[in-house]
Order: structure tokens, then C-alpha cells, then sequence
């Protein structure tokens, strides 16, 4: 087996606010290995991007707090790293995607700008050779490298995406964290820029965290897949695992809320209720309010992980004890 | 959410603000003395008596007696009056003129150039200067001053309504009101108007504390109110004089515009922080 | 970018011609004739009609409007009543101590209130920023006429250290109405940056460029201040028009031999061609400084660049409206 790359234990993130708290994370662990790509999928405030940002060391403080557990890279543990190493770490061996391309680049800047930015923090290159790898990863995306001295604002979403995906790939990194990074985008570009990052990946052998709630994209890219729910992992395992194997009510619930085209009168089956509110999460299982199989044990306590095989893990009360 | 839970749930989060309770607190005390002045004050704003010209600060004259021996005290209660209603119908006129001019130049395209390049001529002019030169030809009196330093500030409210009026009319509500055939005015009044009120309340309550400023600049270079009324600013012009021996004849009547200044620009900001919801934490 | 700046200084020519009928009409109206308060009130009919015609105000409103207007584009100011030499000759000697000064002030106004604003901003809910927040607010619920007296009380009243009034013999009489007038636009300025760095510090660019691995000052002072000037340069614009006008009080107070005392000596003394050109330099003067000021911005944000090479009509008002919303 490969060395692992990532390892993320335990990890628990809060919001706290005079009003309320926030338990954004709760309890996530998961490990990557290098060259390998793992899908967080979930809805919408399950606590992905706050997983990520925990990981890059992004989270806003206050209001944000990272309460417990520990992200080791390359077997150091970035959470107790002094800023000045984590800043070597940042944008040069993990670097991120973010989720809105339309804000995420600094508007008064030129995209050459802001691509060598990352170069010159992260490599000795002069300012000449950083603007001329800028360009190159332009091109590199599908961009023209002579429109590196163009402002934000005179690209489209698409290419907004890209330019972000040349900055975050600038310093060719180790890990890449894509966070919804196609979600903004129309279908057709979706399609493009999946294609780019999953070659970018090939060719630097970049491990990957892809957040997203689309399971589509997840198959086409991703070695493994953590369904992400309130804060935990609610069931994790290779994406043959989740795809052919998938345990948990919730991740069945997910996937057969897809609609079915082959089966037409199949009426779209939903997921009953709401996502918990995460500011008061119901006790035991999280997803206990609104699962079908929901028995009075799922209602108290902790509810543990269970190992289905050696590479599947699901969180339900309806597997404890081993019998599947 | 109906009006009433509305304005307790705007009241809850102005509370919270200490500051601006704390202002609030003084604009209410600052009116009760302006209309009970009368009864408050232990002189009349002018009791001359030369046997008790420029005595300091002390028990019996709390705030000191002026060259004419004319309490200090009496006359900054009196003269409350003046801040009060040049704060409140000078801004009354700039919100009256300028929310008509910014109504009809947002509703109306073809006057919308027209109005609005007027009120651009006016602003090129700086507004203390506008007033002086209105005050001048209207000659000095209360009402005049109040009339130029509210028709000066027209054109900045012409602008905040334009504005705001333009951003609310291009949403849903308003194109379903259209939709069921309400009329232009009909639709100002009862759907365009309440909604951009949150927005001139704010720059009313700090053009309030702007027009009190104004208003005492000008009668302190004596293009407002006159001797012997007790206007702050006028009070401020007449002891600047004994600046070197009776300092206390400036200091006074300045702190007591800054407090009301004050208190208004606390207010006005409470006030904004808890009507937009953007700030909302 | 050139034929953008010659338009807008094209421009200026319809706002003056606005303004002077604007002014010259308000004091058409105004009470006192100027010809027997220059001469007495005894002065015989030939002597006022003869002084009239000398100094161009003999015949009807429109007769008199259109010799102002006239005037206006050859240059001419006319002849102030008083002294029967031509206001622009007086203007221009004064001018240069107002924007002395002036230039001063918003220098200091700009530095503290950047600097403060910074400060505050990133300090947000500590002392440090409640301090300087309430300092701000005092600066501006402060008038500037009492600030300019309160300074003299102090310094020169009671510590002696600075000269109370005049300009031009020593660099120490600058001091206090400089500070009298840039202590109030540094207070606007400050609370302007504060909450321009607030929004922007919340901004997604913010964190991509921390998730480069940047450090905490170059985010704040190349990603985020660039962003926040935008607003700031329009508040910092709007406060130039401000200060010509605290001029005026300012050197009532500090006897400064500037723009606004003769504006308001010019006033009391119902000198009505030295009141229209001095109406006139300031609103000239404010034209160009926004003139300058979105210059600026084209510098400091490339969308407006943009906008202002694509668009063929423009307004004469500047961002107000943009800011309003």
C-alpha cells in the first residue's frame, strides 16, 4: 500500500456566535493516499467546506473554532503547526478550489498578477519567469496566455474557474481540495473543467478531496467516497463500495433521489424531512428524525462507526454488532 | 411579518446597542428641555443686569453669566429650542423637496435627466456656501435659516430617495402590484415609499445632526440667528471675544451642540446597523 | 482614457454657467444696493447710475445675467464693488493660501484616517477599535468652528505655544487650522475605511489569497486596501468639497487671509461680484478635484475603467448615486 498522504482524524469545528453554536464538524476522520482522490458528498451545510477549510487552516476566527482532532500531512500535524510553516504549506503543497469562481478572484488584480503571486511565494523564480509560468498555466487550462494581463472581470465563470484551477495547480501541489468547483458553471463547462482536473491529476499525480453534492461527478473522478452528513461520516468506503454496496438509509436515500431514466414510472423518491438544524443537532444518530429504520436505540447515544469490509465503514445503528 | 412584530423585532436589536439607547436617552431629554424651557430655567434668556456681567461658573450660575450678566444656563435651555426645530424642519424641508425631486425623477424617465443634472448644479455648490448665499437674500431670521439650510441639503436627498426608490421598484412586489393595474402614485405611496423609508430614516437622523451644525456655523459668522437671541451658535460667535479671560463662554455652548451632534450620529448609526439586514451578524 | 478627461473637463464649463446663474440670481434678489452702499446713502442719482455703469450692473436681470455669463467665458470675474479691482486678481492671491492649507488638511485627514480605519477595522470589537470608532464619531459631531477655537484655547490660550491667528509669517500658524480642518475629514475617512475593510476582509478573494499561503499584511495592505480605497477615494472626494467649504470658518477663526474669510467679509459687506467669484473658484475647483478623483479610481479599479471607455453618456455627478444604494 501507498503511503498516506492526508490523514484526518476526529476533526470537530464550531461556530460560535454570542446568538448560537454552530457544530459545523463534528467527527470526521478519513486518510488519502497519494495520487488518490476522495469525494466528500453531502447537502448542502452538511460541513464539507468547513472540513476543507479546517484542513487548509482556513477557518474564519472568530466566529469559527476548531475544537478537537487532528489533520496529519505527511505525517505532520497541521493544526499544531506554528502560521509561518503552514503558510509554506498553503497554496504550495495543498492547495484549494473554491466554490464561487465569480468572487473568488481579487478583482483590482490582473490574472497573471494573481497566478504568479502564488509562484513567486512558493519558488524562487524571478518576477519575469514567474509572469511566464502565470502564462503557461494559462494555457495549460485552455486560456491564452496573452490575456494574463486581463482583469477578473473580462473573463467569464468558466474561465474564472480555470484561472482558479491554474493558481491552485501554480506550484504543482501535492493535494488539491476542489470545493463544488463546478457547481457555479453551466453543464457544458462542468463537463470541460472535470476533464481538465482529472488530467491535471493523472499528469502531477495530485491527490484530491472533491467536495460536491453531485454523485455524477464524484464516479467520474473519485477512488473513494465519504457521505458527509451533520458533521460526520456517515458511511465511507471505495466507490465501488458506495456504488454497488451502499449501506446507510441515507446514502440509499441520496442515491434514489437521483431520477431513474431508464425507469419511467418510477415516481422520485425523496428523502423525508429536513437537514438538521447545526446549531441543535438531535442526539444519537443525526439522521435518526429522519430515517425509515429508525429505532429506539438510534435515538441515544454515540452512534460509532462499523466496518462492513476492510474498506467500508458506515455509521448506523442497524449494523452494530457486525451482522450485516 | 406584520408591522407591529416588525418594529419590536427593529426596537430588539436597537436595545441592543448601549450606545445608541444612550443616545436616544439624551435626544428625549434634550426635547423635554426645548418644550419645558420655560419652566427649567432659573432666568430669562435676557435678563440683563450689569451688576452680574461675566461671572464664572458657580453654584448660583452653574455655567457663568455672560458680558451682559445674562445666565448662561437660562439661555443654552432656551436656545435648545433653536437646535430642536432647525434640526427637525430643516431636515423636514431637505426630506419634503428632495424625496419629491428623487420620487418623480425615478419614476419618471424623461424628468429623471432634467431633475437630476439640477441637482447636480446645486451640488456643485458646497452646501454651507448655498446657504449663506440664500440666507443672505432671504435676510436673517430663524425660518430663513432653516429654509436654506434644508433647501441646501435637498439635492443629497433627492439623490439617496432616486436611488433607493430605483432599487425597490425593480422588484417583484412592485411589478405584481403593476400587475393588477395599481396606478404610479398609488404604488409610490403604498408600496415604493415603506420600503425605502428604512434608508431616509438614516440619513434623516444624520442630516439632522449635520443641519445643526450648518445652522450654528452660519450664526456663528453672523448669517443667522441674531442678538439677543440665544442661539448656541450666535452665543459661541458673542464669547469668543472673552475667549482669553471667560473661556467658559465658548466651551459651554460648543459641548452642548457636540452632545446633541452626538447623540444624533449615535442614534443615526444604531439606527442604520439595525434596519439593514446585511449588517445583521 | 484622454478624450474621457476631455470630456469631463468640457463638462465643467455647463456647471459653472449653472452655477453662476444659480448664485447670480440668488443675490439678484438679495436685499441692499450696492451702489449706495458704496457710495452713502446721500449720493446723487447721477453718481449711483454713473458707478453702476462702471462696475457693469446698471439695466435689467437678463441685461446683467448675460454680461456675468459673458464675462464668465472671456475669464472676467468682474470688478469687486468694494475695491473696484477685479476678483480675480483678489481670488487668485487668496486662493493659494486656502489650498495651502487645504492641502494639508486632507493630507492629514487621509493618513490618520487610513491609517485608523486599517487599525480599527482589523482590531474589530476590541478597545483599540471602540477607541478609535469613538474618537471618529467625536470628530465628526465636533464643529469645526468650536474645534478651531477649542485649539486656540489650548495652545495658545493656555500653553502659548502656538500664534492664535494670522498665515505667512511662520510655518507655526499653519498648524492649528490644519489640524481644526483635517482632524474632521480624518474622521470621516477613518470610519469610511473601517467598514470598507470590514466588508472586504469578509470577501471570498480575501481567502483565496490566504489559501496561497500569503502573509496577514500583504493580504491586508495589496489584497484587501486596494479593494477598500474604492469607496474610500469617493468619501475622500466628497471631503475635499467639504473642506473648501470649512475654509470658510476655519479662517474666519484663525484670521487667515484665504478664499472663505473674503467670501464671508465679502458677504457682510454685500460685495456681491466677490461673492459670485468666489461661489464660482470653489465649485471650479471641486469640478476639477472630482475630475481628479475619478481619474483615480481608474487607476485603482479596472471595471471602471471599463465603464468609462464603453460609455458615451455620462453624468457630471459622480458615484453619489452608486454609493446611495
Amino acid at each position: 500500500m501507498a503511503e498516506s498522504i492526508l490523514e484526518v482524524r476526529n476533526l470537530e469545528i464550531r461556530y460560535v456566535t454570542d446568538e448560537e453554536t454552530v457544530c459545523a464538524v463534528n467527527d470526521i476522520s478519513f486518510s488519502l493516499e497519494k495520487g488518490e482522490s476522495i469525494g466528500l458528498v453531502g447537502e448542502t451545510g452538511a460541513g464539507k467546506t468547513t472540513t476543507a477549510l479546517g484542513i487548509m487552516g482556513l477557518v474564519p476566527d472568530p466566529p469559527g473554532e476548531i475544537v478537537g482532532g487532528s489533520v496529519l500531512f505527511e505525517g505532520q500535524n497541521l493544526l499544531r503547526m506554528p502560521e509561518k510553516n503552514l503558510r509554506e504549506i498553503r497554496g504550495g503543497k495543498i492547495s484549494m478550489i473554491f466554490q464561487d469562481p465569480m468572487t473568488s478572484l481579487n478583482p483590482v488584480m490582473t490574472v497573471g498578477e494573481q497566478i504568479a503571486e502564488v509562484v513567486l511565494l512558493h519558488s524562487k523564480m524571478s518576477k519575469g519567469e514567474a509572469r511566464k509560468k502565470a502564462m503557461e498555466m494559462l494555457e495549460q487550462v485552455g486560456i491564452p496566455g496573452g490575456r494574463c494581463d486581463d482583469y477578473p472581470h473580462q473573463f467569464s465563470g468558466g474561465m474564472k474557474q480555470r484561472v482558479m484551477i491554474a493558481i491552485a495547480l501554480a506550484c504543482s501541489p501535492e493535494l488539491l481540495i476542489a470545493d463544488e468547483p463546478t457547481t457555479a458553471l453551466d453543464v457544458t463547462i462542468q463537463a470541460q473543467v472535470l476533464e481538465l482536473m482529472r488530467n491535471l491529476k493523472q499528469e502531477y499525480g495530485t491527490s484530491l478531496i472533491l467536495i460536491t453534492h453531485d454523485l455524477g461527478v464524484v464516479a467520474k473522478i473519485c477512488d473513494k467516497v465519504a457521505v458527509v452528513y451533520a458533521g460526520e461520516i456517515i458511511e465511507y468506503g471505495t466507490l465501488k463500495d458506495i456504488y454497488t454496496d451502499k449501506r446507510h438509509p441515507y446514502t440509499i436515500g441520496l442515491f434514489d433521489s437521483l431520477p431513474d431514466i431508464e425507469n419511467e414510472s418510477a415516481e422520485l423518491k425523496v428523502i423525508q424531512g429536513m437537514v438538521p438544524d447545526p446549531s441543535c443537532l438531535p442526539e444519537g444518530c443525526k439522521f435518526h428524525p429522519r430515517c425509515p429504520y429508525a429505532e429506539e436505540g438510534c435515538k441515544h447515544g454515540r452512534m460509532e462507526p462499523v466496518s462492513v469490509s476492510e474498506t467500508h465503514m458506515v455509521r448506523c445503528g442497524r449494523f452494530r454488532g457486525g451482522e450485516v | 411579518m406584520n408591522k407591529h412584530s416588525m418594529l419590536s423585532e427593529i426596537w430588539r436589536r436597537f436595545r441592543k446597542n448601549r450606545q445608541a439607547v444612550a443616545g436616544l436617552i439624551v435626544l428625549v431629554l434634550f426635547v423635554v428641555v426645548a418644550v419645558f424651557a420655560e419652566q427649567l430655567a432659573p432666568f430669562g434668556y435676557d435678563d440683563q443686569d450689569a451688576s452680574r456681567a461675566m461671572i464664572a461658573p458657580c453654584l448660583e450660575f452653574p455655567f457663568g453669566t455672560d458680558n451682559l450678566g445674562r445666565d448662561v444656563l437660562s439661555r443654552l435651555l432656551y436656545g435648545s429650542r433653536y437646535s430642536l426645530s432647525i434640526g427637525f424642519l430643516a431636515v423636514g424641508i431637505s426630506v419634503l423637496t428632495g424625496g419629491f425631486l428623487g420620487v418623480i425623477a425615478a419614476y419618471y424617465p424623461k424628468l429623471d435627466n432634467i431633475i437630476m443634472r439640477c441637482m447636480d448644479l446645486f451640488m456643485a455648490i458646497p452646501q454651507m456656501l448655498l446657504a449663506m448665499c440664500i440666507v443672505t437674500a432671504l435676510g436673517s431670521s430663524l425660518f430663513n435659516l432653516m429654509l436654506a439650510v434644508g433647501l441646501s441639503s435637498t439635492p443629497k436627498f433627492a439623490r439617496v430617495v432616486r436611488a433607493s426608490v430605483l432599487a425597490t421598484r425593480e422588484q417583484e412586489f412592485v411589478e405584481a402590484a403593476r400587475a393588477i393595474g395599481a396606478g404610479n402614485w398609488r404604488i409610490i405611496l403604498h408600496h415604493i415609499l415603506p420600503n425605502s423609508i428604512s434608508a431616509l430614516i438614516v440619513q434623516a437622523t444624520l442630516a439632522m445632526a449635520g443641519a445643526i451644525i450648518s445652522a450654528s456655523a452660519l450664526s456663528f459668522l453672523g448669517f443667522g440667528i441674531q442678538a439677543p437671541m440665544p442661539e448656541w451658535g450666535a452665543m459661541l460667535s458673542a464669547g469668543r471675544k472673552y475667549i482669553r479671560t471667560q473661556a467658559y463662554l465658548t466651551v459651554i455652548p460648543g459641548l452642548a451642540i457636540m452632545v446633541v451632534v452626538y447623540a444624533l450620529n449615535v442614534v443615526g448609526d444604531g439606527l442604520r446597523d439595525c434596519l439593514d439586514p446585511r449588517l445583521k451578524k | 482614457m484622454l478624450k474621457y478627461i476631455i470630456k469631463r473637463l468640457l463638462w465643467i464649463i455647463p456647471v459653472l454657467i449653472g452655477v453662476t446663474v444659480i448664485v447670480f440670481t440668488i443675490l439678484y434678489f438679495s436685499p441692499g444696493d450696492p451702489a449706495y452702499l458704496a457710495l452713502g446713502d446721500n449720493a446723487t442719482p447721477e453718481a449711483v447710475e454713473a458707478y453702476r455703469i462702471e462696475m457693469g450692473i446698471n439695466g435689467t436681470y437678463w441685461e446683467r445675467l448675460g454680461r456675468t455669463l459673458m464675462g464668465l467665458l472671456q475669464g472676467d470675474l468682474g470688478l469687486s464693488y468694494r475695491s473696484r479691482t477685479p476678483v480675480l486678481d483678489e481670488l487668485i492671491v487668496r486662493f493659494k493660501v486656502t489650498f495651502n492649507i487645504s492641502a494639508w488638511s486632507i493630507l492629514l485627514g487621509i493618513v490618520l484616517g487610513i491609517f485608523f480605519g486599517i487599525v480599527s477595522a482589523l482590531k474589530q470589537n476590541t478597545v483599540w477599535d471602540s477607541l478609535a470608532t469613538g474618537c471618529a464619531l467625536f470628530g465628526i459631531s465636533m464643529p469645526m468652528f468650536w474645534q478651531g477655537l477649542m485649539l486656540i484655547l489650548v495652545f495658545s490660550v493656555w500653553l502659548g505655544w502656538l500664534p492664535a491667528s494670522g498665515y505667512g509669517s511662520s510655518w507655526k500658524q499653519m498648524i492649528m487650522p490644519v489640524i481644526a480642518l483635517g482632524v474632521n475629514s480624518s474622521a470621516t475617512i477613518m470610519r469610511t475605511t473601517r467598514s470598507s475593510m470590514l466588508e472586504v476582509m469578509r470577501q471570498d478573494y480575501i481567502r483565496t489569497a490566504k489559501a496561497k499561503g500569503q502573509s496577514y499584511w500583504v493580504v491586508v495592505l495589496r489584497h484587501a486596501l486596494k479593494n477598500a480605497m474604492i469607496p474610500i477615494v469617493t468619501v475622500i472626494g466628497l471631503q475635499l468639497g467639504v473642506l473648501l467649504a470649512g475654509s470658510i470658518v476655519t479662517e474666519v477663526i484663525f484670521s487667515v487671509a484665504g478664499v472663505g474669510k473674503y467670501l464671508v467679509d465679502s458677504l457682510n459687506a454685500r460685495d456681491y461680484a466677490a461673492v459670485q467669484g468666489c461661489v464660482l473658484l470653489i465649485a471650479f475647483v471641486s469640478a476639477v478635484l472630482n475630475l481628479i478623483v475619478d481619474v483615480i479610481y481608474t487607476y485603482i479599479d479596472p471595471r471602471m475603467k471599463t465603464m468609462y471607455e464603453s460609455t458615451k453618456v455620462f453624468s457630471l455627478s459622480k458615484k453619489g448615486a452608486k454609493k446611495d444604494v
